[in-house]
């Protein structure tokens, strides 16, 4: 199996024979996707300890 | 048999302190896998002679469409268990499977426009899988507008159940359509039993990918339950207790 990198150039490798615009935009929207889908949840507990624990000391003080 | 792990899973808090660990070696994997997946994909898998680098799309075409469907099954089968058995950490899995299927189905149907341009001449066609497939959108976007109708989240969860175990019937009418319907979009490449269609050189980058959605499904939905337990379960001591360690 030739395991090689399959284009010359950087602007070859953009460009994609003509087809660079439809991968490119693909990949871009999948990886922000699952970005997306990743970071939520963490952001989510972030503020939910933030707002909880402001809550908690507001509370018991 | 001893059903005692089974009812500990039904368990929040249990399920919570237990899969911590298995979030981040989830999350590794994943990563890992992804981006070998998509080093391989775009720039070392040979281009197709037909189709020339549009190809490179089914690297995540397929995949995500893989996930947009066994998600849908995640979803449907934990919201049976959650109504069976009354169990509430099932209610939650299956919020978060819908949240992560509308995703993926949504990149499937936009990753499958954009690679259908260059190939087919066309951005969408009422096709059989196409069409199935959009209403797989609407099924995922139909449960999550559910999960936010009520005030009460049981009434939410019982009712958004019901429609995941009703739309469930879709999902075999996806599978099969390429087979019974004699339509643009082409069968499976890649066979169990039989000889595949599709060259080595294509055919691994592409089980790679299948292999790390699949662990990507499995660390989101960890992700996103444990996030909607702590939401659920906040008035409890034991969350009160994390809150006041935070």
């Amino acid at each position: 199996m030739n395991f090689s990198f399959q284009f010359a150039s950087l602007s070859e490798f953009l460009n994609m024979g003509g087809h660079g615009v439809y991968v490119w935009i693909c990949y871009i929207i999948t990886v922000a996707g699952l970005a997306y889908l990743g970071l939520s949840p963490k952001l989510k507990q972030r503020t939910f300890f933030r707002i909880q624990s402001a809550i908690f000391s507001r509370n018991h003080n | 048999m001893n059903w005692q792990w089974f009812y500990r899973l039904g368990s929040p808090r249990w399920f919570y302190e237990k899969t911590a660990i298995w979030e981040t070696w989830l999350a590794g994997i994943s990563i890992t896998l992804l981006s070998i997946g998509i080093i391989w994909g775009l720039g070392f898998a040979p281009a197709d002679s037909y189709q020339g680098n549009s190809a490179r799309i089914m690297y995540i075409h397929v995949p995500n469409a893989i996930l947009a469907m066994a998600g849908y099954y995640v979803m449907a089968i934990s919201g049976a268990i959650a109504l069976v058995w009354r169990m509430k950490l099932s209610f939650m899995v299956m919020r978060s499977a819908a949240y992560i299927g509308a995703v993926m189905t949504f990149t499937a149907l936009i990753t499958g426009a954009l690679w259908g341009k260059p190939t087919w001449g066309t951005y969408w066609e009422w096709d059989a899988r196409m069409t199935s497939t959009l209403i797989l959108f609407l099924l995922y976007l139909g449960v999550i507008a559910l999960q936010h109708a009520y005030s009460n989240q049981d009434t939410a969860d019982k009712t958004s159940a019901i429609l995941a175990l009703v739309g469930s019937v879709n999902i075999p009418i996806i599978y099969l359509s390429v087979k019974y319907w004699n339509t643009l979009h082409q069968g499976a490449s890649i066979k169990i039993v039989g000889e595949s269609s599709i060259h080595a050189s294509m055919a691994y980058p592409l089980i790679v990918m299948i292999f790390a959605y699949y662990f990507t499904f499995a660390w989101l939905l960890l992700s996103h339950t444990r996030t909607e337990i702590l939401h659920r379960e906040k008035k409890t001591v034991w969350v009160q207790d994390l809150i006041k360690e935070s």
